[in-house]
């Protein structure tokens, strides 16, 4: 103000002093509040391009006391990596296994050196430990948040020697649950069809191709194997009986049923999403009908009434719909309908050949294998028949599509390699790999669900 | 309005008066003018972050509101007290709001952002309603936001601060996207993060929290470790006085 004063004596005539005021006010406020409202400010950017989508991670080989530790522990560590791998949602840090680790025997995240990972890019870290004790093995990995310095995971798993595969599969699942929120699909087994033994029986194996084990093994003809909802039962067509009927075999025991059905052969089934019913193909005089089925036998309800052939039912996973092959418009088309049997609509137009449908476990797309300049190849559409797409192309026949329980994956088998063999891949196509290194053909792999581990 | 320069005492109430008079003068005509200025400009752009083009904006400081009583959600909302003046050649006072607005599609990489970035500095208007008025013509027309011809101002020399500004937001913007990790899994899921960073002057980044966190985890951890990643940022810009700033980095 005294400088006002001052001004203003100076100017002495009072217009030229109003507006000298004036302007003065003016720029001074103008000056105070801006440099204010700078020192103020805040500044709100987008930052709504992620570059990668797989994230980085370091998976040295767990550590083991002794010798014959570490080839448990490199097996173990083997396992895990594959998996991830398979899982195509990290990128490895390919120096992890050369960067010596002084601390790799220290499980906690404050006795780790994060500064050598940061330095290698890597945004997670696994460290563990392996020990054996007679037949029992002790897996303990630790997952860390490198950028952040600290511990995201725990997993400690005792097993028999014989589930070593197993403890890699549980510790990969954890890691990609810790990593995307869905636990992985690696500890779940996929159902198929080998004429390894000269005549076609039922095997299981896991998803990774390796642990085949048989399910059937009676010299006839066994066909389209499906899980039980809650993965423990296996259902399969299986000629043994004279006529072809569909047996219910539990898992981990020797306990089967036959479904037996009034009349006519049952020709694949396919479970409710609440495991109490089956849908049914049953063929009569030449002529194959859809049917429900109590998972007892009892309550045969006819879904399907028609001179075409309507066969490979599959579920909706809200119970209400039943996509199915029906050649009723003149070739072999995928149509979908009420779970009671009416509203019949047909789902697929293009091609001349299309069958085996499955509902993705979110019920979002439906799979099914068509054909494609006269072979079969797998395909993905909308259930309001939008959205088709081809997931494999020159690539052999493609057939019998079958989804992972999580939906990132599609299970099929190819002839790509000369017979049959079961692949998988994910769910847009990508990275298609075989996984059953096993003489003879493997047809019709049914992917099992997960099982929950006690 | 005769001032007796001899009469300290009256000369000091006069004084008084006459300031007070002024400012309200001064307030009342800027005030006006916005108005007019509002009316007149349709493609005069505003204070929201939203689709499909997203804005860097500078939150002024209002006198008796601090900023973080502002903090926007979604939208920035200005306090109705706090009245806003167009700044032409003859009108300068109060505060002046910073907005730098880009237009952008989903895929664009940041690159092609910067060749679309236009920028102005911002006339305000003087209220919420009319504000909300504009705001509503704005959104009924086309996609982009136009944006009018910067407005000269000489006193501050803002046109070099803001480009230097906008090519460092531009920049920083660029490190976070290329350091951020986001799985399949967590993508098009609708999850929004705010987080909050006071950068000083060398880059180097004092305080990270959560502002406003997704609600998963996973998410809100990917956001951390992007800025984990590219920390510490390049400097601030030389013609930026401060010796920090704040940011809100919206994932």
């Amino acid at each position: 103000m005294t400088k006002l004063h001052n001004i203003n004596i100076y100017r002495g005539d009072a217009e030229t002093q109003r507006n000298q005021r004036l302007r003065f006010v003016i720029f001074l406020i103008l000056t105070l509040t801006w440099s204010v409202s700078l020192a103020s400010a805040k500044v709100y950017i987008d930052i709504s391009s992620p570059t990668a989508k797989k994230l980085s991670i370091a998976i040295p080989q767990l550590n083991s006391a002794g010798d014959g530790d570490a080839i448990v522990a490199s097996k173990v560590t083997d396992v895990i990596t594959k998996d991830l791998e398979i899982s195509g949602i990290v990128s490895f840090i390919d120096k992890a296994s050369s960067l010596v680790d002084p601390l790799k025997a220290e499980l906690s995240p404050e006795r780790t050196d994060f500064k050598p990972w940061v330095a290698l890019g890597a945004e997670f870290l696994t460290k563990g430990k392996v020990s054996v004790e007679g037949r029992n093995i002790t897996v303990d990995v630790r997952l860390y948040d490198v950028t952040a310095g600290k511990q995201v995971m725990i997993s400690i798993y005792v097993r028999d020697a014989k589930d070593l595969r197993k403890i890699g599969h549980m510790v990969a699942d954890d890691i990609i649950a810790n990593l995307t929120g869905d636990r992985g699909v690696f500890n779940t087994r996929i159902a198929f069809v080998s004429n390894s033994t000269g005549n076609k029986e039922i095997y299981v194996m896991d998803f990774d191709g390796e642990g085949i084990e048989a399910v059937t093994k009676n010299g006839f003809i066994n066909l389209s194997p499906t899980w039980s909802p809650d993965g423990s039962a296996i259902s399969y067509v299986s000629f043994k009986g004279g006529r072809p009927s569909v047996y219910i075999k539990e898992i981990g025991n020797d306990k089967e049923a036959r479904l037996s059905v009034p009349e006519g052969t049952s020709l694949g089934a396919s479970w409710s999403p609440d495991g109490k019913k089956l849908a049914l193909v049953i063929s009569r005089d030449g002529n194959a009908d859809i049917y429900a089925i109590n998972k007892d036998g009892s309550s045969l309800t006819r879904l399907t009434d028609n001179w075409g052939l309507d066969v490979s039912p599959s579920w909706a996973p809200n119970g209400k719909e039943i996509a199915f092959v029906s050649d009723r418009g003149g070739s072999p088309q995928i149509y979908i309908m009420d779970s009671s049997g009416g509203n019949v609509r047909r789902l697929t137009f293009e091609g001349s050949y299309n069958s085996s449908p499955a509902w993705s476990p979110k019920g979002d797309r439906i799979v099914f294998a068509g054909t494609s300049d006269g072979k079969f190849d797998i395909f993905t559409i909308n259930p309001d028949g939008s959205n088709l797409s081809q997931l494999t192309v020159d690539a052999g026949n493609n057939e019998n599509p079958t989804w992972s329980p999580d939906g990132r994956f599609i299970s099929f088998s190819s002839t790509r390699d000369g017979g049959s063999i079961i692949y998988i891949m994910h769910s847009d196509g990508a990275d298609q790999r075989r996984v059953a290194p096993m003489k003879g053909k493997a047809t019709s792999p049914a992917w099992g669900p997960r099982i929950k581990e006690p | 309005m005769a001032v007796s320069r001899h009469n300290g005492r009256v000369y000091n109430l006069s004084r008084e008066h006459n300031f007070t008079l002024w400012l309200f003068l001064s307030v009342t005509i800027h005030v006006l003018l916005a108005a007019l200025i509002v009316v007149s400009h349709s493609i005069q752009k505003k204070n929201i972050f939203y689709t499909p083009t997203y804005e860097v904006q500078l939150l002024p400081k209002a006198e008796v509101v601090r900023p973080e009583e502002v903090r926007p959600k979604k939208e920035v909302r200005q306090p109705e007290k706090l009245e806003k003046e167009k700044i032409k050649h003859k009108a300068r006072k109060a505060k002046k709001p910073v907005v730098i607005a880009k237009t952008r599609k989903d895929t664009a990489r940041p690159d092609d952002a910067v060749a679309k970035i236009r920028e102005k500095v911002a006339a305000e208007e003087a209220v919420e309603n009319i504000r909300n008025k504009v705001k509503e013509k704005e959104t009924t027309s086309s996609g982009k936001i136009k944006l009018a011809p910067r407005p000269p101002t000489k006193v501050y020399h803002y046109d070099e601060l803001d480009v230097e500004l906008k090519a460092y937001f531009d920049k920083i913007t660029q490190m976070i996207n290329e350091a951020w990790s986001l799985p399949e899994a967590l993508r098009n899921k609708g999850f929004k993060t705010i987080l909050s960073i006071h950068v000083r002057r060398d880059g180097t980044i004092e305080n990270l929290w959560i502002e406003e966190g997704s609600g998963n985890k996973l998410y809100d951890e990917s956001t951390l470790r992007a800025i984990s990643k590219v920390t510490p940022l390049p400097p601030l810009p030389k013609r930026w006085k401060e010796e920090a700033i704040d940011l809100g980095l919206r994932f």
